[in-house]
């Protein structure tokens, strides 16, 4: 249930019967994909491809940062911020 | 398969559910039964463990869904500052159980595991009521109205929301208090480093190796592989690991034993110099690789000593309730109410959690009913951390436990005389097994460390050593938990250093416009040494005042930490009133009224009590009064020690009777603006205008 939840939504699970082997391939690598992802957002580490994916929506036709860039604007925006990112 | 179950007519779905929260209720109530009711055996930690879990589920189920629906009414048609502004950094919406996650490692820190520990000195069971009944009704639904407010109102800050709602005045009010509790925080977690790390070759050894570690971390995620922060961390929990292991042959090294041998007077001084240099750094460099590196580590160790909990079952060893409920106790002083309320305070509420709630998180939720599972469930996690804390602190020998948090004032410096007074307490202890207790876990004296850390590292590697490795293990794990403790304190002094620094720099600004600007170098390094003198004084004072040190710093954190809280509940209200909610306006206004008779209470008793052990400005006149006339009183040595004792004793009541004198300013201002909201028929919270999603997805999620 959770982990349906924490997977959803994945395109490549939806069929459960009748799957080939290259297609539970795909799954895993889909699943290990998205549990990658929200580990780098729970410890706050930068997602060059999450970026990628979101500049592409959002801004179509210009030119995406270079991931050296990219990085160094995430780690600047979120830690030399006036909020304190840690409590006590 | 869940879903064709439940909804088989046969079995209604009602009933099911009903069955199962009765269950987890009669599991709650056997639990607390079998701690309560056990007057001669020893009660096992993980029946503490599963009756807070019971507590934490219901609460979850039944009253934050109250909260949800009928009081905050979450909207998930309405789209929230995440989906709004999403701008691929700050705003992204996000899976609600990363949210989670994100959340809780940022509001997680030293302090559920510090205030447990001093409250221990009255026994498991009162510790244990305030967590589990303040997280249910306080603390749990502070960071859940707050993550909602500052949610409707696109991830605005505390400060900036009490200016919203309350006005200018309110708003300046609340960032002085702000500065103050932070300042008074990082005075507090830098002594409980000093503490933890004085005479310790090994823990110092370990602990600085941390700082090359994150900084190679940083070279390495700027540098060699951008972002691979994955890559950098396994790099740096592999050195750590190293450290510690190798910490224990450089004590006994010759050369370089001495050569990290630090008092606690040095050891201030090089975190106050070290906060200096570190929160000028650029972020990169040491600030966030560590951050990373601390996160990693702080959920692998819940994690952790959560199954060591269960799988060793350790018995509590601290009586239920001891009598130092009279206020005579030798770790804070001063009576149950209102100090135990205080003295717990991140766990069951915490002020500081309104800076977070109002931070980061906003502006990740995805769905308005998210807040409620990151709000409300992230600080019953982190309450769970709390009981943790307390378990491991009560499964020690009474002995110990009081040998390593008593001041050398009360105790003396030897095992031989710490024996002797502790065990005419009540609790039977011999100087060997104090010894015995420091050998086991590699360090010279565990006396005189007040402060958590050390003897929640004691407890903790009673625990896991007996989980993995046994007694040979065990200094392993003492120096791995202090090493854990001091890496995220270290991040916190680094980056709350940085955050007081902005704060001052926008006080300042209101004086002498350059002074506010934050590019400036200029501007940068007054507002840094600014901030670093004043949390170092206490700092450093902590250690060389034989009166001071962290049993006289975490009754003023408490306070003020309490006072944050206060004010972001009375913003709360305020918001509820305005939204014309005024008959649920007592979920945020009940805690709000205890939160304010303790912390009124205590910040009164604090300053003014006329007893020296407990009042501030009793104390001060005592020592001041005997120095004019020439009398040196003990543990102080001289007239010229008698003087500090007096003059921080003077500090410390002047703050308290101004954190004080904030709380009561801010419940003047929510006063006025609820009656003003009440007398009028529209609601008035400036909320961003709703705005819903377009398309089929309007109330999809739940």
């Amino acid at each position: 249930m959770l982990l349906r939840n924490v997977l959803n939504p994945l395109p490549s699970c939806r069929a459960v019967t009748g799957t080939t082997v290259e297609e539970c391939v795909a799954c895993a690598r889909d699943a290990a994909a998205q549990l990658r992802q929200g580990w780098l957002r729970v410890i706050g580490a930068p997602d060059y491809g999450a970026y990628l994916v979101h500049h592409a929506a959002r801004h179509p036709g210009t030119a995406p940062m270079s991931e050296r860039d990219y990085v160094n604007m995430f780690i600047e925006q979120r830690f030399n911020v006036r909020g304190a990112g840690r409590c006590c | 398969m869940s879903d064709r179950a439940l909804s088989n007519p046969a079995v209604p779905r009602r009933i099911i559910f009903m069955l199962i929260w009765a269950g987890i209720a009669a599991l709650g109530v056997f639990a607390f039964a079998g701690i309560a009711l056990n007057r001669n055996e020893p009660v096992s930690a993980a029946w503490l463990v599963t009756a807070a879990i019971c507590v934490y589920l219901i609460a979850y189920r039944f009253y934050s869904k109250f909260i949800a629906q009928k009081v905050l009414q979450l909207d998930d048609t309405r789209m929230t500052p995440a989906e709004r502004h999403n701008d691929g950094l700050d705003y992204v919406p996000t899976n609600r159980y990363v949210v989670f996650g994100h959340h809780f490692a940022a509001i997680a820190g030293a302090g559920p595991l510090v205030g447990p520990v001093l409250a221990a000195q009255m026994g498991y069971l009162p510790g244990t009521l305030w967590i589990l009944i303040g997280v249910v009704f306080a603390g749990a639904v502070q960071d859940f109205v707050i993550l909602f407010c500052s949610m409707r109102r696109d991830g605005r800050s505390l400060g900036e929301m009490v200016k919203m709602e309350m006005g200018p005045v309110a708003g300046g009010v609340a960032l002085v208090g702000t500065l103050g509790i932070m300042i008074i925080i990082l005075a507090a977690l830098g002594l409980v480093v000093v503490k933890a790390l004085g005479e310790s070759p090994w823990g110092t050894f370990t602990v600085a190796v941390t700082i090359p570690t994150a900084m190679l971390m940083g070279v390495y995620m700027r540098s060699i592989r951008p972002g691979k922060v994955g890559e950098a961390s396994a790099f740096g929990v592999v050195v750590l690991l190293l450290a510690i292991w190798f910490g224990q042959y450089v004590a006994k090294d010759a050369t370089f034993g001495p050569a990290f041998t630090y008092s606690a007077p040095a050891l201030a001084l090089a975190i106050i110099i070290y906060g200096a240099i570190a929160s000028m750094l650029p972020v990169w460099l040491l600030l966030a690789p560590r951050d990373y590196l601390s996160t990693f580590l702080k959920i692998g160790v819940i994690v952790a000593l959560a199954l060591g909990i269960y799988f060793v079952q350790p018995d509590l060893k601290m009586e239920s309730v001891t009598r130092f409920t009279d206020g005579s106790g030798p770790v804070f002083s001063g009576p149950l109410f209102p100090f135990l309320f205080i003295t717990i305070a991140c766990g069951a509420v915490s002020g500081f959690h309104a800076l977070i709630a109002s931070g980061t998180t906003p502006k990740m939720i995805e769905r308005e009913s998210d807040a409620r599972f990151v709000g409300y469930g992230g600080m019953l996690m982190e309450s769970f951390v709390a009981m943790m804390a307390l378990c491991a602190a009560c499964v020690l020998d009474p002995g110990i436990y009081f040998a390593m948090n008593s001041p050398a004032a009360v105790i003396g410096d030897t095992p031989q005389r710490a024996a002797e007074v502790i065990s005419n307490w009540g609790w039977v202890i011999t100087p060997e097994s104090i010894t015995q207790t420091a050998n086991d876990v590699g360090e010279r004296t565990i006396l005189n460390r007040a402060g958590g850390a050390p003897t929640l590292a004691v407890g903790m590697a009673q625990i896991m050593a007996q989980a993995l490795g046994g007694k040979a293990l065990e200094a392993f794990w003492y120096h791995f938990a202090i090493l854990f403790e001091a890496l995220f304190i270290l991040t916190a002094v680094d980056a709350g250093t940085r955050a007081g620094r902005f704060m001052i720099q926008d006080l300042l600004g209101h004086v002498y416009a350059p002074l506010g600007r934050t590019e400036s170098v200029f501007s940068n390094v007054v507002a840094t040494v600014l901030c670093v003198s004043a949390w170092g004084y206490f700092v450093y004072q902590g250690t060389v005042d034989p009166l001071g040190g962290v049993n006289t710093i975490w009754p003023l954190f408490g306070i003020s930490n309490q006072m944050l809280a206060g004010i972001a509940l009375l913003l709360a209200t305020t918001v509820l009133i305005k939204l014309k909610r005024e008959r649920y306006a007592w979920v945020t206004l009940a805690p709000t009224a205890w939160l304010l008779v303790c912390t009124l209470t205590a910040g009164w008793m604090k300053a003014f009590s006329s007893d020296p052990r407990i009042g501030f400005y009793a104390l001060a006149n005592k020592f001041s009064e005997a120095a004019s006339a020439g009398t040196v009183l003990a543990p102080a040595k001289s007239i010229a020690e008698m003087q500090r004792v007096a003059f921080n004793n003077y500090v410390c009541g002047t703050l308290t009777v101004m954190f004080v004198a904030l709380v009561v300013v801010m419940a003047y201002f929510t006063v006025r603006m609820s009656l003003q909201a009440l007398r009028n028929a529209m609601p008035s919270a400036a909320e961003t205008p709703p705005e819903s999603r377009e398309g089929g997805l309007a109330g999809a999620a739940a």
